[in-house]
């Protein structure tokens, strides 16, 4: 089973991304094999949390246990903890998504501790945008989140982006037991996938695209070629993430 | 689908060690063992001595690496020169007719990290004599920019332009030049951003696309795999595979 952790739906204002719809999505998938993804709009990790989040449970339901969702917690809304209340027993949310340099606020600010605290109190897993060397997303900075929040995993997403990057990822992640690799990114190779896996253990490292950023077939082929055990290579594939969900995840049959 | 069987040439490797990472491909046999995991045919690709040294090979910066003029160090790695067009011998080689006689089909230039001009005089003559002869110019869109290429490839019709690594941020941009001059095409291994090679395709037509990745630099896996499951018909995927190449290379490649 193949689950991709890290993916994303609708337009962003830099650049021209061909296919925004979620039925593009899930025929590709589908073409690869990929039996679920879970999703934050762009909307949301943008301006707007709130429409951003609508669409994203109504794309789940649409799809149901094709896509999941990550319900962005946005540190500037007032009522973001009430929102994600009302919205977070939905069948098919996996957890709370957070993007710091977007929202420009560190990670370990004080505004973001109201939705990590929700996230712990409720047993979800958070995954957050992380980029090595920003003031905003350093994987350092989740480790000291994880330190607050003892036993909430908090999926990297990017690992830190970098690859220069990686091996002190990896290092800060040996500290910090309930810290997830995710390994969607524009820099990322099979070579460092491999010293990733080698480096922290297939058990926290899971598969994720950054569709429809990236078309999601690139990160696939990665983790085909990267030179894994086949256990290793099924642990990153979904495993990993699908021990993390829990009973959070419905996977569908594959239509395909 | 993955199309396991595709025939596929990547116009863009690095052959050689790097400064910044251990890579399998710092060997002749380690790139050939590469390509074969990823079952790549054979591939054109730059000698990292030249990309990351002294490009004219003076002082010993030749000293265990490539001869980018000579003939491929194997018939499945085709190497493609980084040539420096400069007065006064500050570049290399000396003169276009050493490329010509060399029989190379694709050459690379670095116009920024060698600090010279796309169209200075001397550069100009080397662009029209390659242009004359057949010979394709290969330029990193990150290194040179786009508007940079547009305007050689309007100044110089006749010369045929492979613009690497666009990045999967730059469809319109990759869309401009597309739009710009027919002599250009683009390689896919950055576009990378949902079902992006298959617009380009759909907008421009698969001959304006070639394969290449960049590797080891870049990822190469992720691009071969996305190549293998494109959505689009055998024809078009064989030209971006294959045939493109092939014939910028007049056949020449394995």
């Amino acid at each position: 089973m193949i689950l991709d952790a890290h993916g994303h739906l609708g337009t962003w204002g830099d650049f021209f991304i061909p296919h925004a719809d979620p039925a593009w999505l899930i025929a590709t998938l589908d073409r690869v094999g990929i039996s679920a993804i879970g999703v934050s709009h762009l909307l949301g990790v943008g301006h707007d949390a709130r429409t951003g989040n609508r669409l994203a449970l109504e794309a789940s339901e649409q799809f149901a246990g094709r896509i999941g969702v990550w319900l962005v917690g946005d540190p500037h809304d007032r009522e973001a903890v009430a929102r994600l209340s009302d919205d977070v027993d939905h069948t098919g949310v996996w957890g709370v998504k957070l993007h710091p340099d977007t929202h420009q606020v560190q990670l370990t600010d004080e505004r973001y501790e109201p939705l990590l605290a929700f996230a712990a109190e409720r047993g979800l897993p958070v995954l957050t945008h992380t980029h090595t060397g920003s003031v905003w997303s350093d994987p350092a900075l989740a480790a000291e989140v994880s330190k607050r929040h003892a036993g909430m995993p908090i999926l990297l997403g990017h690992s830190g982006l970098v690859e220069n990057g990686l091996t002190r990822t990896a290092a800060i992640m040996a500290d910090h037991p309930d810290l997830i690799a995710e390994i969607c990114g524009s820099q990322l190779t099979r070579r460092w996938l491999t010293r990733l896996v080698r480096l922290v253990g297939a058990d926290r490292v899971v598969y994720g695209s950054d569709a429809c950023f990236f078309d999601p077939r690139p990160a696939l082929g990665r983790l085909l070629a990267a030179e894994l055990t086949d256990p290793e290579r099924d642990s990153v594939a979904g495993g990993t993430l699908a021990r993390l969900l829990g009973h959070r995840l419905t996977v569908k049959e594959m239509h395909a | 689908m993955e199309r396991t069987n595709l025939r596929i040439h990547d116009i863009n490797r690095v052959l050689g060690p790097v400064p910044h990472d251990d890579v399998p491909t710092d060997t002749v046999e380690g790139l050939l063992s590469d390509l074969t995991a990823l079952g790549v045919a054979s591939c054109s690709a730059v000698a990292s001595w030249q990309l990351f040294g002294d490009p004219s090979g003076r002082a010993g910066s030749l000293e265990g690496g490539a001869e980018p003029l000579a003939a491929g160090p194997h018939p499945r790695v085709r190497l493609t020169p980084i040539v420096v067009p400069t007065p006064a011998g500050t570049g290399w080689p000396a003169d276009p007719s050493v490329v010509l006689q060399s029989g190379a089909r694709l050459v690379r230039a670095c116009p920024v990290r060698h600090r010279w001009s796309l169209l200075s005089r001397t550069a100009s003559r080397w662009w029209d004599a390659c242009a004359e002869h057949g010979i394709a110019l290969a330029l990193d869109l990150t290194e040179v920019g786009f508007a940079a290429v547009a305007g050689l490839a309007a100044s110089r019709p006749g010369l045929n332009i492979v613009a690497l690594n666009p990045g999967y941020r730059e469809l319109r941009r990759c869309a401009e030049l597309l739009d710009e001059a027919p002599s250009i095409l683009v390689e896919t291994g950055t576009i990378l951003t949902t079902g992006g090679v298959e617009w380009l395709a759909g907008a421009f037509g698969a001959e304006r696309l070639v394969f290449g990745t960049g590797g080891p630099l870049l990822d190469e896996a992720g691009p071969t795999f996305l190549l293998r499951s494109l959505d689009l018909p055998e024809n078009d995927v064989e030209l971006i595979a294959w045939g493109n190449a092939a014939r910028l290379l007049e056949g020449q490649a394995q």
